[in-house]
């Protein structure tokens, strides 16, 4: 890094090289590291650069979203009706922050976020599908993407290196398609999976609990007609089926373990259960952590409501999100209540979605954001 | 006398080590204790600590906050896959680590991260390193520079222009 000026003040401690900079600014929030820019020419240039940004953002925490609307009012801002926040338990005190704020939710009354991958979210409001990136404020409409009865998935393609996007839209009753963000090519159908048996029910729970990415292909677990998981390859664009461990129950989720490995986790009667799939090919699972929740310590503080959960890893620790009605909660694989945070009026919405924030350029967005005249305002209020 | 020392054994059996710091303060620690550190680690698999690790880099006062820092992890990488056992020590843990990072200021957070990095401590480096992030949010980038020692290598009006980009990051 270039000549640094002993500008010796009492707050100043000995010069950092490099490798310990960029340590520092991958630990920061998105917000923290825009400030950076602005500090000299080498974090500006650091803070900018391709390989760092995708650092910092595997470095970000799970963020679990929460939603609120019309009876969620107080500290709300005037110009704002409706709101999705992020939660970051793992920082202590836990932190949370207004990521989308709309001016124009009444007149809409559907809003639903269909898919949180890279630090993107895909989302309906009224009848129009969004690709939002809260930690840059861009937005874009995905106009190929139209109306109600169906679910969108937004995943990166692999093979195409200049970092495209791409949505698989499930379409009631029975068809697939995939189009390409950015693109004004029409949605493409493409063949369905193998002994597709009613398809209400799949395209229910495939809209349920998000999938799980790794190894270029999207990962569903799906409990009907048969505990299994659906296996999207996003490079050959064809379905197959993986052997889920039976798990035997409602709320079973996939989670991506770091190091590349798929998950399944499960909690039931105040137990934490998270199945691990040793070898990929061979399908071969075990189970890896049997974990005693403090369910009578957070139900004395959360005295009402069902808990809902969600097992995620972070830099190489596992870790369960419990959400009540007013409550989310964190734990740890040694049963220790980690953390908890008031959700004041927000509105739980299952946690189905965590963001992990991303600076990374994405060329769809354009160059100043896509903030389009007429469009809804998501970010005001913020 | 050194030597003699390093190669005394403590009641439970652990070989001891000597570090000497920078000034010349002498810590006697246990293989264990020593081996969280991976630079020392893989000194005392090369056979080289004898004489003492001297540590030319790292000042006694540094040199005694990772000693404790080390002793009281030591427990920890042991205990890891005994769930049952490790509870209770658990939450004195966090709480260590806690009073330990929020009484962390410049100029000895700063030399502390230089410490964990040289002698490649990956979770007391982890943990000053997020201290630092977190001591970072709602700074101004000319708090920042005053903190990190840099200079402003901007015009006014390009550090203006930056601002204007994701003005929205710089309002409080």
């Amino acid at each position: 890094m270039a000549k640094r000026a002993r500008l010796l003040s009492a707050a100043a401690g000995p010069v950092l090289p490099d490798e310990l900079v960029w340590e520092i600014l991958a630990c920061l929030p998105a917000r923290g590291l825009l400030r950076c820019h602005a500090v000299c020419r080498d974090w500006r240039r650091l803070a900018t650069s391709a390989d760092f940004l995708l650092a910092h953002h595997r470095h970000q925490p799970p963020r679990p979203l929460v939603f609120g609307c019309a009876r969620w009012r107080s500290g709300a801002a005037a110009d704002a009706d409706a709101a999705v926040d992020s939660v970051d338990l793992i920082r202590h005190p836990a932190e949370r922050r207004r990521v989308l704020g709309f001016s124009d939710y009444r007149q809409h009354q559907s809003f639903k976020i269909h898919s949180s991958c890279d630090g993107l979210l895909l989302f309906v409001s009224g009848r129009a599908f969004y690709i939002c990136n809260p930690a840059t404020r861009q937005v874009t409409p995905v106009p190929a993407l139209t109306g109600g009865g169906s679910q969108v998935t937004l995943y990166p393609h692999p093979s195409s290196g200049d970092g495209e996007y791409r949505v698989l839209k499930w379409k009631y009753p029975d068809a697939v398609c995939i189009l390409a963000v950015g693109s004004s090519e029409k949605p493409r159908r493409i063949g369905l999976p193998e002994a597709f048996l009613p398809p209400v029910f799949w395209i229910d729970e495939i809209g349920f609990l998000p999938p799980v990415l790794l190894h270029g292909c999207l990962h569903w677990h799906l409990r009907k007609p048969e505990d299994a998981i659906l296996v999207f390859d996003t490079v050959a664009e064809s379905f197959r089926w993986m052997v889920s461990p039976n798990v035997d129950g409602y709320g079973a989720h996939l989670v991506e373990i770091d190091g590349g490995m798929l998950g399944i986790g499960i909690v039931t009667q105040g137990m934490a259960k998270l199945w691990v799939l040793q070898d990929y090919e061979t399908e071969v699972w075990s189970l890896r952590y049997h974990v005693k929740l403090p369910v009578a310590r957070m139900r004395s503080i959360a005295r009402e409501g069902f808990f809902s959960w969600k097992i995620v890893c972070h830099r190489g620790e596992i870790l369960v999100y419990i959400q009540s009605s007013v409550f989310l909660f964190l734990c740890d694989t040694k049963g220790n209540l980690r953390e908890k945070i008031h959700l004041d009026n927000m509105l739980p919405c299952a946690m189905r979605h965590c963001l992990k924030e991303s600076l990374v350029n994405h060329a769809f967005f354009g160059r100043h954001g896509g903030a389009h005249v007429g469009q809804p305002q998501f970010f005001c209020g913020l | 006398m050194a030597a003699a020392a390093a190669e005394a054994t403590t009641d439970g059996g652990g070989k001891m080590i000597i570090l000497i710091s920078a000034d010349g303060k002498r810590f006697e620690v246990t293989e264990a204790v020593a081996s969280q550190s991976q630079l020392i680690s893989n000194m005392i698999e090369d056979d080289c600590t004898e004489n003492g690790v001297r540590l030319p880099n790292v000042d006694g006062d540094i040199l005694t906050m990772v000693v404790d820092y080390c002793n009281m992890h030591a427990g920890d990488a042991a205990a890891a896959g005994d769930t049952m056992k490790a509870s209770s020590t658990e939450e004195e843990l966090k709480k260590f680590d806690a009073e330990l990072v929020q009484a962390l200021e410049n100029p000895v957070l700063f030399k502390l991260i230089l410490a964990a990095n040289f002698l490649n401590i990956k979770s007391l480096l982890d943990m000053t390193c997020q201290r630092v992030a977190d001591m970072m949010s709602g700074k101004t980038p000319e708090q920042m520079r005053e903190t990190f020692s840099i200079e402003n290598d901007f015009t006014p009006e390009e550090e203006a222009a930056i601002r204007q980009e994701n003005a929205w990051a710089f309002d409080d």
